[in-house]
């Protein structure tokens, strides 16, 4: 009877989690989660070779570091560059997490 | 024992919604399933327009972020064209363009961002960014060597020049000088260009979009002569393809108070001096989401405008046939033109070298 209980018990969970999931994708929410539970500021600073630029767009941001070649984590940041002494943009990852969830191509090498 | 016999019942009936949510949620996740196109009518670089399905059609105003792993599902919805970041050697990009061709019915347009600060080429040929260039003859010579570069490698559209005045934002996107300086560097780097088949896109229509309050993520300008100046030249000088951005503007242009890219206003004014692609910034730019609260007609609204090419570099696929499915919707309720759709195929197909019969 208690493991009658306890299997129920389980099956219940389980039957939520999948309501939830065909609304809302697991996956979505657990990659919501990484950002959420990330408390800092998304960061994106573009260096153009002179001079160090804050881009407050971390769309824009998103959409110009997957123009880029690779992306290096450097703690505590990740810098994203097409050559080491090219241009490059430096963020942190809760940036990165962002433009992973929005779904832009953008990977750690 | 009717309370144990109760609890079994139980088990029974959560195993099998279990079950049945378990293969709800795979039927979810699965895409929807893409025929191979049939029955399109293209040979010797002529085609049947009425061969083409209206998706299809639909499909061929989207130009989407060549992923590797999308490949197919790009080819078999017959999506316009593709774009590519940067990549470490030269035949690495000719393997993924000659990759995304060969399976491709109708040949996508494969564009590339030099927009002048960051170089995508930069691993095996070095070019100098805007503001770099001192004159109108460098402007040709750069814009003749990064044509036929890109020629070599398989590209067919360069989202550039940026002819914005003034790049506040990143601060090496824009020619220096005047607005007349800079409209005659702009047209002698678009024929240098052109003159080995590369489409060039005076961007980004009307102007003023580099020149942004980081605080709001919704740009209004107020636009003038000055700023229209280089787009002006750049048609004169036969520029393929103009990039509308998402600010709202008046001044000497107007876009009725909504982003220029859905203003049918705006864009019709545009249309009347200018016959080549007119393509929208990448759609979630500028807050151009934000403005909408509903994806749906934000899609119907730049469908509607008279946009050529819909810039959307999202990598979900599902996104990419929401997109259509909504355009489709919109059509056969009335709400967007079949015609309408047909010039913009038209301009499209004409711009990759392909002659269109009805």
């Amino acid at each position: 009877m208690r493991v009658l209980r306890l299997i129920n018990t389980i099956l219940i969970i389980l039957s939520l989690a999948l309501i939830i999931n065909i609304f809302y994708p697991l996956n979505a929410i657990s990659g919501l989660a990484v950002y959420r539970l990330d408390f800092s500021q998304p960061k994106c600073t573009f260096y153009n070779g002179e001079e160090y630029i804050e881009i407050d767009d971390i769309e824009q941001c998103c959409y110009d570091l997957q123009k880029q070649l690779i992306c290096e984590q450097r703690d505590p940041f990740i810098e994203c560059y097409v050559t080491k002494t090219g241009t490059s943009y430096i963020i942190n990852s809760k940036t990165f997490n962002y433009c992973k969830k929005e779904g832009y191509d953008v990977e750690k090498n | 024992m009717l309370r144990k016999i109760k609890e079994i019942y139980l088990t029974i009936f959560l195993i099998l919604l279990v079950i049945l949510l378990i293969v709800v949620s795979i039927e979810k996740e699965k895409l929807p399933r893409i025929e191979q196109p049939v029955g399109v009518y293209y040979e010797q670089d002529v085609i049947d327009l009425g061969s083409l399905t209206l998706k299809q059609k639909i499909a061929q105003m989207i130009l989407s972020y060549g992923k590797e792993e999308n490949k197919e599902e790009l080819q078999k919805l017959n999506i316009g064209g593709i774009f590519l970041g940067a990549k470490g050697s030269r035949s690495e990009y000719m393997a993924a363009i000659n990759d995304f061709q060969n399976g491709s019915i109708i040949p996508f347009l494969v564009a590339i961002d030099m927009e002048g600060c960051v170089n995508p080429f930069e691993n095996f040929q070095d070019f100098p960014s805007l503001k770099e260039i001192n004159n109108k003859k460098e402007a040709y010579e750069v814009g003749k060597a990064e044509g036929e570069l890109m020629k070599e490698l398989g590209f067919t559209i360069n989202f550039a020049p940026v002819v914005d005045l003034n790049d506040t934002v990143w601060k090496c996107r824009s020619f220096l000088g005047t607005p007349e300086e800079i409209a005659s560097k702009a047209s002698s780097y678009i024929i240098g260009l052109q003159e080995d088949g590369i489409i060039a896109t005076a961007k980004h229509y009307p102007g003023k979009t580099l020149m942004r309050d980081p605080h709001k993520k919704i740009v209004y300008a107020n636009v003038d002569e000055d700023d229209i100046l280089p787009f002006n030249e750049a048609i004169k000088y036969g520029v393929g393809a103009i990039m509308v951005s998402h600010i709202i503007v008046n001044g000497s242009v107007n876009s009725e108070n909504k982003p220029s890219s859905v203003s049918e206003k705006l864009i019709g004014n545009l249309r009347n001096n200018f016959d080549g692609l007119i393509i929208t910034d990448e759609i979630r730019m500028n807050g151009l989401e934000i403005y909408y609260k509903d994806r749906y007609q934000m899609y119907i609204d730049l469908f509607k405008a008279d946009n050529d090419i819909i810039l959307n570099l999202d990598n979900n696929i599902k996104n990419l046939h929401y997109v259509i499915s909504v355009v489709e919707r919109a059509v056969n309720e009335g709400i967007i033109s079949e015609e309408r759709i047909d010039r913009s195929i038209e301009r499209i197909l004409k711009a990759k070298g392909i002659r269109v019969v009805k």
